[in-house]
């Protein structure tokens, strides 16, 4: 059945976008996938980012990018559809499961997706990283943390501070 | 497979900005937030400068007890620094006195002089919330943009508040609340969800919301006896209303949806239709099959309850209206509860719906012995 997709006033293909990473790699993906990024989306309303020309990202590499891409890609088509009324469960479980999966990474690159969600505000991405790192701290006592996120040891006068700390914020350990 | 880290060991999380560390508190719970403030120089202020407070008390932390919540809430509000505004403020608690409502409406008062883009408060137990401890004045929340209520009681205040001083705000939930109002207008609602809510006002309910795109409501028959009617006025010259009452009757749920037009007789009514070059877009979803004969419309415009064709009559009816919206109504249990669901489409995405929804239909009365559908 060729359901005519209305595209937002497109006529014909998803219009398509040119990024380059910060070691040069050219990743064309759809305009509607790429404008889950606040940053890039103004640009890519000016009518940017199309034909020869890419929009240069100097602070993502080309790694960090794909898999931020993979992402976007992933979340567009329930973004373009304003989100929650029309969503089925499936398509949401199906989100999850993805979601799920996508942040079951090494912490290094959990760290270049943060700083790229961040810095392309990609506000979905950014709450998922985000959700993964306090998965990693919740629960845990302050000792823990600083082992499981590999935290230098506090020098004496650090954990004389953080101990005098501590007794102020007496209430939050009752 | 990638190598370890290759930053230097630990603190590639301290090195993050601001920002992305005060997502992370926000998913932690509150207590646990405001501890992560020993684990370095770095963390040290990180939470009391967040713009986001979720307080919940069903965390593993306050073993649902008030005395430690009060403490610990307390203290939170007190050593939060600065007069910045909010982007987000929750409190959930389950309340275990009356002496409980003091601190909240204190909280809750708190937190709205942050100024905060969403503000959640969500109360549980077994206090019965009444009028008197009704939700604090909003003051003027020119922000305010999301606003989720749970069992909280509001006054005819609020539904003032809501018109006059949240300017921008785009979606109010609210959860087994009771309210004194009998009105909800607002320019900027783009989602209203009321369910299992409690009208306190005896009179009939009514809902203005020009911009809205998503309307959830689930009421007990007893307490919207008077009705429900819900305006669209997409824009301002049509005078055109949707009233909308269910009702119980016998064990089924009588649902009536009146199409009336400022006091018009239907032919006055259709004519301006005709001229405004107005097109068919009101549509029934998805209905269950026995609500069916519960289903009546009628026009209000003399006042008489008179006119009851069956359903399938009173879809061709409110198709004459452009409302930019369909309905979808879905639930209508046994537990007195009436389910409805109204979004709003275009004129092209109903006609694809139409002809799918309609062929449902068809199949749905089928199976179920035609007998509901005929006259």
């Amino acid at each position: 059945m060729a359901a005519p997709e209305s595209g937002d006033g497109n006529n014909g293909a998803a219009r398509m976008v040119t990024l380059i990473s910060s070691d040069n790699t050219r990743f064309e993906v759809e305009a509607a996938a790429a404008s889950l990024s606040q940053t890039l989306q103004l640009t890519i309303l000016d009518g940017g980012g199309g034909g020869g020309d890419g929009i240069p990202l100097p602070n993502v590499d080309s790694a960090t990018l794909s898999k931020v891409l993979e992402y976007c890609i992933k979340h567009a088509p329930a973004a373009a559809n304003g989100g929650a009324p029309n969503a089925t469960a499936v398509d949401r479980a199906e989100l999850e499961r993805f979601d799920n999966e996508f942040v079951n990474i090494d912490q290094s690159v959990l760290y270049s997706l943060i700083m790229a969600a961040h810095n392309l505000e990609i506000e979905g991405l950014q709450s998922l990283v985000a959700k993964k790192v306090a998965d990693m701290i919740k629960g845990k006592s302050p000792m823990e943390i600083r082992r499981t996120l590999g935290f230098p040891d506090p020098t004496p006068e650090e954990q004389a501070e953080m101990n005098a700390h501590m007794l102020e914020y007496g209430w939050a350990y009752e | 497979m990638p190598p370890e880290p290759q930053l230097a060991p630990g603190d590639w999380l301290s090195a993050l900005p601001n920002g992305p560390l005060h997502t992370v508190l926000s998913f932690l719970p509150a207590p646990q937030a405001v501890r992560t403030c020993v684990l370095s120089r770095r963390w040290k202020d990180l939470w009391c400068t967040a713009p986001c407070i979720n307080i919940d008390m069903m965390g593993g932390d306050f073993m649902r007890k008030w005395t430690k919540f009060e403490y610990f809430t307390t203290n939170l509000l007190l050593f939060r620094r600065g007069t910045l505004s909010l982007d987000k403020f929750r409190l959930c608690c389950s309340l275990t006195s009356q002496q409980c409502l003091r601190d909240v409406d204190r909280w809750v008062r708190l937190g709205i002089k942050y100024c905060p883009l969403v503000l959640e408060v969500i109360l549980m137990g077994r206090i019965r919330i009444g009028p008197d401890s009704p939700f604090p004045h909003l003051g003027e929340s020119s922000r305010l943009k999301r606003l989720h209520l749970e069992a909280v009681y509001l006054d005819r205040c609020f539904a003032e508040q809501i018109q006059s001083s949240c300017t921008v705000l785009e979606e109010l939930e609210l959860y087994t609340c009771v309210h004194k109002f009998q009105e909800i207008s607002s320019r900027t609602l783009k989602t209203l969800i009321m369910e299992t809510s409690e009208n306190d006002s005896g009179q009939r309910f009514v809902i203005t919301a020009p911009s809205l795109v998503y309307l959830q409501i689930s009421v007990t028959n007893t307490s919207y006896s008077d009705g429900l009617l819900f305006l669209t006025l997409q824009n301002r010259t049509s005078p055109y209303h949707l009233v909308w009452m269910p009702r119980l009757l016998q064990r089924f749920h009588l649902a009536t949806m009146d199409l009336y037009g400022g006091g018009w007789d239907d032919e006055v009514t259709n004519r301006r239709l005709a001229a405004m070059g107005r097109t068919a877009v009101v549509k029934l979803l998805r209905l269950e099959v026995r609500l069916w004969s519960a289903f009546v419309v009628r026009k209000c415009s003399n006042g008489q309850d008179s006119v009851e064709p069956p359903l399938m009559d009173a879809i061709l009816r409110a198709q004459v209206l452009d409302f930019g919206c369909y309905f979808v109504v879905a639930g209508g249990d046994e537990e007195d509860m009436f389910d409805a669901i109204v979004a709003m489409m275009t004129p092209q995405e109903l006609e694809a719906k139409k002809e799918e929804e309609e062929a449902a239909m068809r199949a749905v009365a089928g199976s179920q012995g035609g007998s509901l559908v005929t006259k």
